[in-house]
């Protein structure tokens, strides 16, 4: 159900002065706007998981603060948010993944068990079957030719698979010595990468219809890893535990597995989005709480709210993805005595919510 | 002035119970100069004094403890089997536990676990190790690792790691002493982890229900039925049954009549008997109760509160009353602008609720109350830290009323360990005078929700020097681990909480 909540509560637009970003890439001088794209319910909390490479089509889940009455909703700037419903007897659903043609992919609860959907405006919300079998499925990506990639669960454990755009799931199979893999997302080239069990532990892995799974490595010290987004390049971030916190990876065919730090050196960052021209997202600990971070090559990681003018009540605790056009979505909260307490640790005002989704859009400044 | 009076009781009961502020007014008011107006003063105010006197009596409502001061606000609590509170508090201080000896009211310093268990579940395993899974890497992204407390040795074991992160799961102890874990956020990429997994305490591994694939809400309100399936109770709608055998599979059940009942808790007051209470948004003052021994359950309301309540706390007590403290009648999430001082009690027999004493300092999100084995009630934390009125780096202890109504049953004997389904002995001088035998099981909260407490009616017989007391008939009525057991007199005074081990390996009754 979409709130019509009046336009000056729902969307609050931001001139934020930001590192510039062209075509993807962060440059010095240009402005970000901001767009808070609202709530399915008054008062409650939206998180955004992926928007299409234009920006035009938003996807994530949003309900009442921690977790209540969760809908998979898309997000368009002409109709706002649109609740995308259950399956019938369902109490719950999330969307994770959109394509550019608006197609969105997500997982419902039905009356026994969760089903992954592909949901577009013409046909609404169609369930993918599970393989053979299996009773349980869920979808976290769609590519422009409408495969996607997800997992499905039944007696013979839980498998990483890839719907053919006829919605026809394929195991992908585990890594050597595993039983339990689960596939993260999709590029348009059809390669996949997600997580595997193996002889050697969790593992990231990136599956080709040529080679099938392979194991892209671990960082050095960590436990385990996972590989949660692909570009069109094959560049592949994702994040490794290390100690009892876990770091950021980029990982490319030609420079292997690159850690990417942490806001000051802190023991928590995670990747969460990574756009065609390499640019990542994600969460990084600071002294003062999580706060969203910008990855580049050229200016390494950054923190987006220190780039936030200071006039602005607008906290970034997790950018969760980042587009062709460098427009980034972002998950926060907002203090109405912000200027004052920037400096202060917010971390207890940002638990107990709402969160709030914002769409930061890069506006190119005169050069 | 006598709302004036009021108003000040709720919010500073502690400092009025030694020195009620009607009489301490009437007092500062000596001096003959305030003439005929300190003459009207001293009339209302001892007029006020002598109703809030009646009204405060501690065997009609209770009385809370003065403030305690500690050094960090008990965010997750959990009843030891050596009687003592392991306890740790919010975001970075999530990997600092403490321990809280009730006694002595002292804290000490416990060996951190080596990682942020702030956001975790928690349970009792049936030989009184804590059982923690998941924890906090930051909001909305949970750790995969699972470990185990001794509070012998007191020392912290790592487990092999869960499937995933799991940020706000709950732990759920079955009849053989199993733990089944649900739901926990993985983090804002990957969501909320919809794979139940079972803590095979004999083999030391992980067991997936891959066909109970099901996301549930945070910190789901789990329950073991009487047929041994799990029950969701909440907070949200529809309830739903879990099945654990196997690869596990899902069941619909009733809808509640009020919903959703975020962070309004919730309580399994007697064998398949659960009630939910309060929650929001709204909040709600209203409450339900399900009998799940019933042909075909279903949820209907009991009486309700007298304030609406979200970020409440609710605690079994001895005598099969459920204790709720805390909470905001707010709209906002955490509104200490409305704080609920004031506790209520509801009797399952009457399905209606008493206003108690009233709690120094707001207790909304991140607070506890947990039952104490002498028949107390702590309660402490917060998130909130506007002073007044929060002040969340304290605690204060409840005493119910039946404390303050003449002398308490003594039990002189029990068994330390017993089978599933046995009976046993409880020596006690005061066997002719007990008019109900009750155990609760070792109470484990955070966020509103104790994954572990339960009570059980257990039948007795008069024996020599003591009494017969026999175990629930099942192991889905009392599954393996510890129970605080009391001895309840004709004016239902418990008494001390003897501590029990229950081993269903030896259960004379097969369960699922």
């Amino acid at each position: 159900m979409r709130t019509d909540f009046s336009i000056d509560k729902l969307i609050a637009v931001l001139a934020v002065s930001v590192t510039c970003m062209l075509g993807g890439v962060a440059c010095a001088g240009d402005t970000y706007t901001a767009v808070e794209l609202g709530a399915l319910r008054e008062g409650g909390s939206s998180v955004g998981r992926y928007m299409d490479r234009a920006g035009g089509h938003v996807v994530g889940s949003s309900g009442f603060t921690h977790g209540s009455e969760t809908r998979a909703f898309i997000w368009t700037a002409p109709s706002g948010m649109r609740d995308l419903g259950t399956f019938q007897g369902g109490d719950y659903s999330e969307a994770f993944g959109v394509n550019d043609a608006g197609t969105v992919v997500g997982d419902s609860n039905n009356r026994e068990t969760m089903r992954a959907f592909v949901w577009n405006a013409r046909e609404g919300m169609r369930e993918l079957s599970p393989l053979p079998g299996d009773s349980a499925t869920r979808a976290f990506a769609i590519n422009n030719s409408g495969q996607i990639a997800g997992y499905s669960s039944g007696k013979h454990g839980v498998r990483a698979v890839v719907w053919s755009a006829k919605l026809e799931p394929r195991s992908l199979g585990s890594l050597a010595g595993g039983n339990y893999s689960e596939a993260y997302a999709i590029n348009n080239a059809g390669q996949i990468v997600g997580m595997s069990t193996s002889s050697s532990g969790t593992r990231p892995f990136l599956w080709t219809s040529r080679d099938g799974m392979v194991d892209l490595g671990i960082l050095m010290g960590s436990e385990s890893c996972k590989a949660v987004r692909i570009n069109h390049a094959g560049q592949v971030v994702g994040s490794c535990t290390l100690g009892s916190g876990s770091r950021p990876f980029l990982w490319s065919k030609e420079n292997g597995m690159q850690s990417l730090g942490s806001l000051g050196g802190k023991e928590y960052a995670e990747a969460m989005g990574l756009n065609d021209s390499g640019s990542v997202v994600g969460s990084s600990e600071t002294s003062l709480g999580p706060r969203a971070f910008l990855w580049t090559k050229s200016g390494g990681m950054q923190d987006l709210n220190s780039l936030i003018p200071s006039t602005h009540d607008v906290l970034l605790v997790q950018a969760v993805h980042v587009n062709n056009n460098g427009q980034i979505l972002a998950v926060g909260s907002i203090h109405h005595d912000l200027t004052h307490d920037r400096e202060a640790h917010l971390d207890d005002e940002s638990h107990a919510g709402p969160l709030h989704l914002f769409l930061l859009t890069p506006v190119s400044s005169p050069h | 002035m006598f709302d004036w009076l009021s108003s000040r009781r709720q919010k500073s009961e502690s400092t009025q119970r030694t020195e009620p502020a009607g009489l301490r007014l009437s007092g500062a008011g000596r001096s003959m100069k305030q003439g005929l107006l300190w003459v009207a003063l001293v009339s209302v105010t001892l007029a006020s004094a002598c109703t809030w006197a009646s009204a405060q009596d501690p065997s009609a409502v209770g009385q809370f403890s003065s403030l305690m001061n500690w050094n960090d606000n008990p965010t997750h609590a959990v009843l030891l089997s050596n009687g003592k509170v392991l306890w740790w508090g919010s975001f970075a201080n999530g990997g600092k536990p403490q321990i809280f000896e009730p006694v002595s009211s002292t804290n000490t310093v416990a060996t951190p676990p080596g990682y942020n268990i702030f956001c975790g579940g928690h349970s009792v395993l049936g030989n009184g190790q804590v059982l923690v899974t998941g924890g906090d890497s930051a909001l909305n992204t949970g750790v995969a690792n699972a470990s185990l407390y001794d509070p012998v040795s007191g020392n912290w074991t790592f487990l092999p790691n869960m499937n995933a992160g799991r940020w706000y799961p709950t732990n759920t102890t079955l009849p053989n002493g199993d733990v089944v874990v649900t739901s926990g956020e993985i983090s804002p990429t990957l969501g909320t982890d919809a794979l139940p997994q079972v803590w095979q305490v004999s083999r030391g591994t992980w067991r997936d229900l891959t066909t109970a694939q099901l996301v549930l809400a945070l910190y789901p309100e789990m329950y073991v039925t009487p047929n041994g399936t799990l029950f969701y109770a909440g907070p949200t709608s529809p309830s739903r049954y879990l099945d654990t055998t196997g690869t596990g599979s899902w069941t619909t059940g009733p809808s509640l009549n009020f919903s959703p009942r975020g962070y309004g808790p919730s309580v399994m007051y007697d064998n398949g008997k659960i009630m939910v209470v309060g929650g929001g948004p709204g909040p709600t003052a209203t409450a339900e109760i399900i009998n799940l021994n019933a042909p075909a359950p279903s949820w209907s309301y009991t009486g309700s509160m007298a304030n609406p309540r979200r970020n409440a706390n609710a605690t079994l007590l001895p005598d099969g009353t459920v204790l709720v403290t805390g909470g905001t009648s707010g709209a906002q999430f955490d509104d200490y602008t409305h704080a609920v001082y004031s506790a209520e009690l509801w009797s399952p027999a009457t399905g209606t609720w008493s206003t108690m004493a009233s709690l120094s300092v707001y207790r909304g999100y991140h607070s506890v109350a947990l039952l104490l084995p002498d028949g107390r009630v702590l309660s402490g934390g917060g998130e909130c830290n506007t002073t007044p009125p929060c002040n969340r780096n304290t605690a204060e202890i409840f005493s119910p009323p039946y404390l303050f109504k003449g002398p308490r049953p003594t039990i002189t004997s029990a068994p330390t360990s017993i089978g599933g389904g046995r009976t046993f002995f409880v020596g006690t001088p005061d066997a002719a005078n007990i008019t109900q035998v009750t155990w609760i099981r070792l109470g484990a909260v955070t966020h509103t929700f104790n994954q572990e407490q339960r009570l059980s009616y257990l039948s007795f017989g008069q024996a020599a020097g003591g009494l017969n007391v026999t175990a629930p008939p099942s192991a889905n009525l009392a599954p393996a681990g510890y129970y605080m057991l009391f001895l309840l007199n004709s004016s239902n005074v418990p008494s001390v909480g003897s501590m029990i081990q229950v081993d269903n390996s030896t259960h004379g009754h097969k369960h699922k």
